[in-house]
């Protein structure tokens, strides 16, 4: 999901970087108390999220975690992933430093848009608990994708094909992420509900 | 709960196990891309992969000499794209980008010393052989003749074939420590340290809110 230093034009890394400034202020301030730990974990867990291949049959696939880290952090997520992302580029050099915002907004801008729609439905019945978990997933993955795509696309009409290629191909992977954010979710339900603010049953 | 019955951990799995076969290939999820480029018996050989070792197929190749675009083309299966070495009145490092097309971009500097390794005047005896060739296999008679020009060229001849020789022996050789130096993959440090920094830096904003606190 990184898009690589020197592709994109100047108006499209500006709006990227001023997106990711303000949600990373507003998540800032959204950060606080037993959420500061929280978000730790799961910014570790993305830093790493991206190193670890699954090679299965031809596929060699790797999880996002967006979807989970929107729902659990809400706005914080903005920082969380920023954070992450700064260190891929410090330390794997993943991205680069001038397409960091770009990059950041990708992925904070899907989380967050699941956090809003599926995180009401954590606190109601099972059934619904499992949609909104997979459906966090997925969605994330999924808008995230299709963000990338137009920021590829914008670069010019050469590059509209591959954006298209790039969307269809991480459609497995939408799935994937999201019966794993299921699984991890219904999980942290059962075992830790306060970490996603429910009270404990 | 009862209509989501269907929904259980065994049919999940299998699901699971049904998408990674079925997934796409897997270049389009590289984090980044790479590629470097050596010289080979007047060619410069330029390979582009995806960290994950894939050849880069069909990416875009263009090659700067310093000051304008000198070419471009795209790789091929192998993710290899090859041009014969470029002829400058000085000696020019040569810059290889290449675009993956789905967000990626790597490029690799190839000095000039490290391409301009047979002088004009080496090149040269190459030539010298052929016309050699062409006098034996006309002249095949006129013995004495081809005995005369050898003096000198036999020296270059066998130095042009020994040229050939160690360009081809050299060429893997070239090619790992082309590949060697770029950067590999994180290491275990790499992780440590990010993971170290990540909860610093929690660690660091849960003081100063705790300080607002009071």
């Amino acid at each position: 999901m990184h898009i690589s230093e020197g592709i994109l034009s100047v108006p499209v890394l500006i709006s990227g970087g001023v997106i990711t400034v303000v949600g990373t202020a507003i998540g800032l301030r959204h950060l606080d108390g037993e959420k500061i730990m929280t978000t730790a974990m799961l910014t570790s867990a993305f830093f790493v999220a991206s190193l670890i291949h699954v090679p299965i049959g031809p596929a060699n696939i790797h999880l996002i975690l967006t979807g989970l880290m929107g729902i659990t952090l809400g706005w914080a997520c903005f920082p969380a992933i920023l954070v992450a992302l700064f260190l891929q580029v410090l330390l794997f050099q993943f991205g680069g430093l001038t397409v960091l915002g770009v990059n950041t907004a990708n992925m904070a801008i899907p989380a967050l848009i699941s956090f809003y729609i599926f995180k009401p439905l954590l606190s109601t019945t099972s059934a619904k608990q499992k949609f909104a978990a997979f459906g966090c997933g997925f969605l994330s993955v999924f808008l995230g994708t299709l963000l990338m795509s137009i920021t590829i696309a914008t670069t010019g009409e050469a590059f509209i094909a591959p954006a298209k290629l790039v969307f269809f191909s991480y459609i497995p992977l939408m799935i994937i992420e999201g019966i794993i954010t299921l699984f991890t979710v219904t999980f942290l339900l059962k075992v830790q509900p306060d970490f996603f603010g429910l009270p404990t049953q | 709960m009862k209509a989501f019955r269907f929904l259980n951990f065994k049919m999940y799995i299998n699901l699971f196990i049904l998408i990674f076969f079925f997934v796409a290939p897997t270049s389009v999820f590289a984090h980044k891309i790479h590629i470097f480029a050596y010289e080979s018996n007047g060619n410069i050989i330029c390979e582009a992969k995806f960290n994950n070792n894939n050849p880069i197929k069909g990416g875009v190749i263009e090659v700067f000499d310093g000051e304008s675009q000198l070419l471009t083309g795209s790789t091929n299966e192998k993710g290899i794209f090859t041009f014969s070495t470029p002829n400058f009145d000085k000696p020019r490092n040569l810059k290889i980008t290449i675009n993956s097309g789905d967000g990626h971009k790597a490029e690799w500097l190839l000095l000039a010393e490290d391409y301009l390794i047979d002088s004009p005047e080496q090149t040269n005896p190459v030539e010298q052989i052929d016309s050699i060739k062409a006098i034996s296999k006309d002249q095949l008679e006129d013995v004495d003749k081809l005995y005369i020009l050898s003096t000198k060229q036999i020296h270059s001849l066998i130095q042009g074939e020994v040229n050939k020789r160690i360009a081809i022996q050299l060429a893997p050789i070239k090619r790992q420590l082309a590949e060697q130096k770029q950067s590999t993959g994180p290491t275990t440090k790499d992780i440590l340290a990010g993971i170290g920094i990540i909860f610093g830096l929690m660690g660091l904003l849960a003081y100063f809110k705790s300080r607002k606190l009071k």
